[in-house]
């Protein structure tokens, strides 16, 4: 692929909505090319500004309740009409069975989708801070250095631990952008494999377990300890990999 | 027995906010962007035993979105209320984008400036997929234009936007 035409797909490559072969072959030249994998930062540095709660308007009150009104009205002017017609043809019970399936189908329907565009995220995040030279903003294996240099960067504080006893020592750490915010991204080794683990907040406060898949070949463990939400990375062994999530638990 | 008002309150109404956002973000002033986002809802209250399955969102929106062009076309300059053409305007342009990565989370009245001044064709596709996350297949349905429609619009409102943004003035960036 070309930059003219990466450059056509990178909109679908950032909203998720590319197929996985068209995604390698962009990811792949993301990962030489600089001014591509430039115009996909500034994307993700425009999805964060309009991630901004107040730029979505919400309905006013006032307009609520009219249209609440609004519709007991209508209903008591046609509730004869409604009558005349046999039960599978009133309003009521037809919606609310078709409604119902509808609703369950749209909530599993769109968690998978903003799953699998997670993980596409964090994947590809990797890929790009392997290839473009760009593990970290702070090279630093202290972590009373790396903490400290989110200040003011990101909206909020990461947990920062050095694993070293265990095998895995801390790089160093960098921002980056995961579903349109700024998050945590800490780079640890482990000989001659690096994981990236992507840390921001949870918006729900009790745990979830360890889940662990593959995507394009590399390994992402994801798991949240109820006030953060943990993306760890790699082309590392997914037993490794557990390893390091223990260890990370237990400092 | 529920009776209507009440599945309407549990269907229609809990997409509300998402209704009147794409009516405010259309037409541009709360007063009638109140209007065209009841207007919609009643009909789809109306429509609501024709409705067949599918999602109640998306069908919703499908109905805001025709009222607010309605709107616009009776309201606005002929310029605004015309459809994009694409055939007129070309593909999908790949020169470098502009340099934008300092966009400060505090500048919201800049983001809101910037959107307002897009056309409002770039403007749906927009607010659709960033502010309501529907994917590329729902935009397509509720703007009824096909999916490549929907990514070139896409693509030319965040160029827009972009420009927009970059020209702002900046008193400081994420560094
Ligand atoms: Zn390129």
């Amino acid at each position: 692929m070309n930059c003219e035409q990466v450059q056509k797909l990178i909109h679908a490559h950032h909203d998720g909505e590319l197929d996985v072969a068209n995604t390698l072959q962009v990811d792949e030249h993301l990962a030489d090319c600089p001014s591509c994998f430039n115009a996909v930062r500034q994307l993700s540095a425009l999805r964060g500004a309009l991630q901004d709660s107040e730029l979505r308007f919400r309905a006013p009150t006032r307009l609520r309740s009219s249209i609440t009104a609004a519709v007991e009205q209508a209903v008591r002017a046609e509730r004869p009409a409604v009558i005349t017609r046999p039960w599978y043809r009133q309003p009521a019970w037809s919606v609310a069975a078709v409604l119902l399936v509808a609703c369950v189908l749209t909530l599993q329907v769109s968690f998978r989708r903003s799953d699998d565009r997670l993980l596409a995220e964090l994947t590809s995040s990797h890929v790009r801070s392997l290839m473009v030279n760009h593990l970290y903003d702070v090279a630093s294996t202290d972590q009373h250095t790396v903490k400290p240099w989110f200040d003011g960067k990101i909206d909020f504080a990461p947990p920062v631990k050095d694993l070293r006893e265990t095998g895995f020592p801390l790089l160093g750490g960098r921002m980056d952008f995961l579903e349109g915010r700024a998050v945590a991204a800490l780079v640890y080794g482990r000989q001659k494999h690096f994981l990236n683990l992507f840390v921001w907040p949870s918006a729900s406060s009790s745990p979830a377990e360890l889940r662990a898949t593959q995507r394009n070949g590399y390994n992402v463990l994801r798991w949240s300890d109820g006030k953060m939400n943990f993306g760890l990375v790699s082309d590392l062994n997914e037993g490794e990999m557990r390893e390091f999530v223990r260890e990370w638990a237990a400092k | 027995m529920p009776d209507a008002a009440a599945n309407f309150d549990q269907t229609i109404l809990p997409h509300l906010d998402a209704a009147y956002n794409l009516a405010r973000w259309l037409i541009g002033n709360e007063r009638d962007a109140e209007d065209v986002t009841q207007e919609a809802c009643l009909r789809a209250f109306k429509f609501f035993d024709g409705f067949r399955g599918g999602d109640a969102r998306a069908w919703l929106l499908t109905i805001v979105r025709r009222s607010a062009w309605t709107w616009l076309r009776s309201n606005r300059r002929h310029e605004e209320a015309v459809e994009f053409d694409e055939e007129l305007h070309g593909g999908i342009d790949v020169s470098a984008s502009p340099e934008v990565s300092l966009i400060r989370a505090g500048d919201v009245d800049a983001v809101r400036q910037a959107i307002a001044t897009l056309p409002a064709v770039f403007r749906e596709v927009l607010v659709l997929r960033e502010l309501e996350d529907c994917s590329y297949k729902e935009i397509a349905d509720i703007a009824g234009v096909p999916i490549g429609t929907v990514m070139s619009r896409l693509t030319r409102a965040r160029r827009q936007l972009q420009t927009a943004l970059s020209t702002q003035p900046q008193s400081g960036g994420l560094s």
